[in-house]
C-alpha cells in the first residue's frame, strides 16, 4: 500500500465535507511515490477491457490495451512530438512498394522479429493472420475480426506468398487509403498475432491469451482488477538504432478498471496509480494547481449530430445551415468541457492528413442563423424537433450537458428542440437502424484518422443498415468526390478530394460537428516522457519514472 | 422440524425456476440487439447475421432457454456473449468477491448494531439510546456512494489511513493483511443500512419483549437483570431480528454495486451491471440466480433459525 507523506491535514470537519462537495476530493496535494515504483506505471482506465483479441475486440478502450501487445505491418509514430498528423512509418514490413495501377501492394518484412511465444514472424505467418479475418475459409477465420476490419480488405482479392519475407496484397480496385485504413485501431485492428499460439487456444481462447510482437508482453488478467504487460526483452525495435522503435523504458504496465471518475482521481491522489484516463474536466485545472500533469492534444474525433434530411423542415439547405450557426461551440468546448475539447466545424478530425484547423463553415452567428431561417421553408421554427442523445458511454463526454447547451442556443433563435436521452447500448441499438419518423437528429461521438472517414458518414451506399450515414443525406456531388477518392492512389489529389467532400458536406450543413476531444489524461508528478499524440490512443514507451 | 426443514429446502427448487425463467423473458425486452453491440458500428447487416448464428441467438426462444437450462444442470453455464470466455470463469470470482463485502458488512453491522439496539431499549432515552437512533437515522438516510465518497476522503486522502480503491495494492504483495486493509472501508460503507435496520429493529423488538409480564415477573423474583435481558428477553427479542437480518444480507449481495463502484471492488454487482448494458444474457442469468439461490439459502436459515426459537412456527 502506498501512503502519501505530503497530506495536508484538514483544517476542520465542516471545511473537509465542503471541500468535498464542490471539489470531490481535489484537495491533496500529489503522491511521491517514486522509490516505490519500481518502474511499474499504473494506468487506471475508465472502463473494463473486453477481450484482448487484437483482431476483434469491441471498441476503443481494448484497443488503447491492445496496442501495447500488437504491431501492424505498417505502424503511426505516436512517440513523434508537435505534430499535427502520426507520421505513417514502416512497422513490421521495413518497406513496401505500391504498383502503379494501385492494384499490387508488396511489402518487405523485417528480419529476425519474434512473437512473445519465440516463435518467428515471416510471410507465411502475415497471410495467415490476413486470412483469419478475411477468408471464410480459413480454418482460423473469426467473423468478428472480419466484420471489424472489413473496410480494411474491401478491395483485396488474393494474398500472395513470395518468399518467406515477402508478401504481395492484389486489390480488385485502387483503394487509395488501404495503409491509411490498416493502421487503424477501433473495433478490430490489422495487427498481427502468433498463429502457433492460436493453434494452442483457438478463436474461443484466444482472447485470454494474446501473444504479439509489440513492445510489451502480457503478463495476467484478473478480470475487474488489472492486466498485467511486462516489458518484452526480444522487442524488434530494440535491435535498431532508431528512437521511434525503440522499447520500453519501464518494467511493468499494468491497466486497473475503475468506472467512477471521482474514485481514479482518488486513487491518483494517493499514489496508487499513476496515470487516469478520462478525467472529469472541471476538475484538470485544480488537479493542475496541486502538482498534478495535465496532458492532451486535439484527437481524431468528433461529436456531431446527424440530421434526418427525410423529416419536415430539415429537408431545406437554409433550415440546416440556420442550426449550424445557432450553435456556440467556442462556448461548449470552453466554457463547459473547460478546453478539454476544441470547436468542430467540419467532420474532418484533427490527425487525419485532410484536416485544415482553419476550415470554418456555418460557424456561430446567431443573428444569421435568424436571418436564415426567416427566409427558410419554416420561418416560425418548424414544429418541434425530437434530438436522441445518450446518457453517457464508451467515448461520450459530458452528452447531456452538451445536448442542453445546445438546446438553449437552438431555442434563442427560434427553434423548439426536445431531447430524448438513452442509455448508451439502447441508444446504439438504434442508432444504426438510422433516424426514423419524428427523431430530427442523433448524436455520435466518433472518428478515424483515415479520411475515408468522410465516406462512412456521407456516402449515400452507407445508408442504414448497410452503413452508418443515419441522417440519409444524399448528394451526387459528394457521392462522385468521394467515389473518385476511393480509388485515388495519388496521395495528394486523395486528400484534396475528400477535403472537398468535407466542404460540400457542411455546406449542405447535413452532419452538424460540435467539438473535437483531446483525449485528456492526469498523470502523477513521478511520471516523465508522456507524449499526448493526436490519437484516440496513446504509446507508453516512451515514459519513464521518477 | 426436520419436516419443516425438508418442505422448505423443497420450495427453494421452484422458486429458483422461476425466477430463471423470469429473467430470461424479461431479458429479451431490452432493447438492442447483442450482435450488433458486438460489431459496432462499423458492422454491416449480414456480419451480424453471421454472429447471431454463431451466437445461436437465430434459434426459437424456447430453444435458447433450454439448451441454456440443460448446460446449466450440468454445470457449464455458458460462455459470455460480450467477454468471450466461460461464464463460470467471470461469474464465480466477482460473486466470491461480492460474498466477502456483503459478509464483512453484515458482520460489522451485526457487531455495531445488535448492542447498541440491545442498550438503546434497556437505557431507553439514555445517551446510548439517542446515540444508536443518530446512527440509525444516518445510516438509513445517507446514500452508500455519498458515504463512501465521505469515507475515502477522510481515511485515504486525508489521514491516509486506508487505500481508495482495488482488493489488493498493485504495488505491494497481496496478502490478508492487505486484502483487510482494502476491504475496511467498503464494508464500513455497506454496511451502513443493515447497520441502521438492525440497530432499530433490534431496539424496538427488546423493548416490546421487556415490557411483558413475564420479564416483569422475572424481576419480580429477584433474578439480575443481566441474566433477565440475556437469557430471557432475547432468546423472545431476537426471532425478528434475526428474519430480517436474512432479508438484508439478501439484498447485500444485489446491493453493493454503488460501493463496488466508488472503491473498485470487483464484485458480482459491477459485472451484473456491466452485463445487462451489454445485453450479456448468460451472464446475467448466471450472476442472477447465484444472488437469487443466496438470497433463498440465507433467508431457508433464518427461518429455521427462528424456528429453533419458537417452537409454535413448527407445528405449521
Amino acid at each position: 500500500m502506498s501512503k502519501n507523506p505530503n497530506h495536508p491535514r484538514t483544517r476542520s470537519p465542516l471545511a473537509a465535507a465542503v471541500a468535498l462537495f464542490l471539489f470531490a476530493g481535489v484537495g491533496a496535494t500529489p503522491a511521491l511515490a517514486a522509490e516505490e515504483n519500481g518502474g511499474t506505471l499504473i494506468v487506471a482506465m475508465d472502463a473494463e477491457a473486453d477481450f484482448l483479441d487484437n483482431q476483434a475486440a469491441g471498441g476503443w478502450i481494448t484497443w488503447k490495451v491492445n496496442r501495447n501487445m500488437f504491431d501492424t505491418l505498417v505502424m503511426e509514430d505516436l512517440t513523434a512530438e508537435g505534430v499535427d498528423q502520426p507520421p505513417i512509418i514502416p512497422g513490421l514490413a521495413e518497406s513496401w512498394e505500391i504498383s502503379d495501377d494501385g492494384l499490387t501492394y508488396t511489402f518487405h518484412l523485417r528480419e529476425g522479429v519474434k512473437f512473445h511465444d519465440g516463435t518467428e514472424l515471416d510471410a507465411e505467418a502475415v497471410r495467415w493472420n490476413i486470412e483469419r479475418m478475411w477468408n471464410p475459409e480459413a480454418e482460423q477465420y473469426s467473423a468478428k475480426a472480419a466484420a471489424c476490419t472489413a473496410f480494411s480488405w474491401q478491395a483485396l482479392e488474393s494474398l500472395e506468398v513470395v518468399d518467406e519475407s515477402t508478401i504481395r496484397f492484389h486489390l480488385n480496385r485502387p483503394f487509395g487509403e488501404f495503409i491509411g485504413k490498416m493502421v487503424d485501431g477501433g473495433c478490430g485492428n490489422t495487427s498481427l498475432m502468433s498463429p502457433a499460439n492460436w493453434e494452442k487456444w483457438g478463436n474461443e481462447e484466444i482472447g485470454e491469451h494474446p501473444v504479439g510482437t509489440g513492445p510489451f508482453r502480457f503478463v495476467e488478467r484478473v478480470r475487474g482488477e488489472k492486466i498485467v504487460l511486462e516489458r518484452f526483452d526480444d522487442y524488434w525495435g530494440d535491435q535498431l538504432d532508431d528512437p521511434r522503435y525503440t522499447g520500453p523504458r519501464i518494467e511493468r504496465l499494468i491497466f486497473r478498471p475503475m468506472t467512477d471518475p471521482a474514485a481514479r482521481v482518488a486513487a491518483l491522489q494517493a499514489g496508487e496509480v499513476d496515470l487516469i484516463w478520462s478525467p472529469p474536466p472541471d476538475w484538470l485545472d485544480a488537479m493542475e494547481r496541486r502538482g498534478f500533469q495535465v496532458e492532451q492534444a486535439a484527437s481524431p474525433h468528433v461529436i456531431y449530430f446527424a440530421l434526418n434530411l427525410r423529416e419536415p423542415c430539415l429537408d431545406d439547405p437554409k433550415y440546416r445551415q440556420a442550426i449550424s450557426h445557432a450553435i456556440d461551440r467556442q462556448g461548449i468546448a470552453e466554457n463547459l468541457l473547460k478546453g478539454a475539447a476544441v470547436p468542430a466545424y467540419g467532420m474532418i478530425v484533427p490527425g487525419s492528413p485532410s484536416f485544415d484547423a482553419d476550415f470554418r463553415k456555418n460557424a456561430y452567428d446567431p443573428i444569421r442563423a435568424q436571418e436564415l431561417l426567416a427566409a427558410s421553408s419554416c420561418p416560425d421554427g418548424g414544429p418541434t424537433m425530437t434530438w436522441l442523445i445518450p446518457t453517457g458511454g464508451s467515448g461520450n463526454m459530458a452528452p447531456i450537458a452538451i445536448s442542453e447547451w445546445i438546446q438553449r442556443n437552438l431555442n434563442e433563435v427560434g427553434f423548439n428542440v426536445e431531447l430524448e436521452a438513452y442509455e448508451w447500448q439502447t441508444y446504439l441499438s438504434f442508432w444504426w437502424k438510422g433516424l426514423q419518423q419524428g427523431q430530427s437528429a442523433s448524436w455520435m461521438s466518433w472518428g478515424m484518422t483515415t479520411p475515408l472517414w468522410v465516406e462512412v458518414v456521407g456516402h449515400s451506399k452507407w445508408h442504414p443498415p448497410e452503413g452508418t450515414n443515419v441522417g440519409w443525406y444524399q448528394s451526387e456531388e459528394v457521392d462522385a468526390l468521394l467515389d473518385g477518392a476511393l480509388v485515388e492512389i495519388d496521395d495528394a489529389e486523395r486528400e484534396s478530394l475528400y477535403a472537398e467532400a468535407n466542404r460540400v458536406m457542411m455546406e449542405d450543413a447535413a452532419l452538424l460537428p460540435i467539438v473535437h476531444g483531446k483525449t485528456p489524461v492526469l498523470l502523477g508528478p513521478n511520471v516523465e516522457g508522456y507524449v499526448a499524440a493526436p490519437q484516440n490512443w496513446r504509446d507508453y514507451r516512451t515514459i519513464e519514472l521518477r | 422440524m426436520a419436516r419443516y426443514a425438508l418442505l422448505r429446502i423443497l420450495a427453494i427448487v421452484p422458486i429458483l425456476f422461476g425466477v430463471s425463467v423470469v429473467l430470461f423473458l424479461f431479458l429479451q425486452l431490452v432493447p438492442g440487439d447483442v450482435a450488433a453491440t458486438l460489431l459496432g458500428p462499423r458492422a454491416t447487416a449480414d456480419k451480424i447475421a453471421e454472429i447471431r448464428a454463431e451466437l445461436g441467438l437465430d434459434q426459437p426462444l424456447y430453444r435458447q432457454y433450454f439448451s441454456w437450462l440443460g448446460g446449466f444442470l450440468q454445470g457449464d453455464m455458458g460462455r459470455s456473449i460480450a467477454l468471450q470466455v466461460p461464464v463460470a470463469s467471470v461469474v464465480v470470482p466477482k460473486f466470491l468477491n461480492t460474498l466477502l463485502l456483503a459478509g464483512a458488512a453484515l458482520l460489522l453491522a451485526l457487531a455495531v448494531g445488535l448492542p447498541i439496539g440491545i442498550l438503546s431499549a434497556v437505557r431507553q432515552y439514555s445517551w446510548v439510546d439517542r446515540l444508536g437512533t443518530f446512527l440509525a437515522v444516518f445510516g438509513s438516510a445517507a446514500p452508500p456512494f455519498w458515504l463512501a465518497l465521505l469515507l475515502i476522503y477522510f481515511f485515504s486522502l486525508e489521514l491516509g489511513w486506508f487505500p481508495t480503491s482495488g482488493m489488493q495494492s498493485l504495488r505491494g504483495d497481496g496478502g490478508r493483511l492487505e486484502l483487510l486493509h482494502h476491504l475496511f472501508l467498503p464494508a464500513l460503507a455497506t454496511s451502513a443500512i443493515p447497520m441502521a435496520v438492525i440497530t432499530r429493529l433490534t431496539r424496538s423488538s427488546v423493548l416490546e419483549v421487556v415490557r411483558s409480564d413475564f420479564v416483569v415477573a422475572l424481576r419480580a423474583r429477584g433474578l439480575p437483570s443481566h441474566r433477565v435481558i440475556l437469557r430471557h428477553t432475547l432468546r423472545n427479542a431476537l426471532p425478528p431480528v434475526i428474519s430480517i437480518t436474512g432479508l438484508q444480507a439478501g439484498f447485500l449481495l444485489g446491493g453493493t454495486v454503488f460501493v463496488e463502484v466508488i472503491f473498485s471492488w470487483p464484485g458480482i454487482g459491477q459485472q451484473l451491471y456491466q452485463a445487462v448494458l451489454a445485453k450479456d444474457i448468460p451472464v446475467v442469468q448466471a450472476a442472477m440466480l447465484f444472488i437469487a439461490l443466496f438470497f433463498v439459502v440465507l433467508n431457508l436459515l433464518a427461518d429455521l433459525a427462528v424456528a429453533y426459537l419458537n417452537p409454535r412456527l413448527r407445528a405449521g
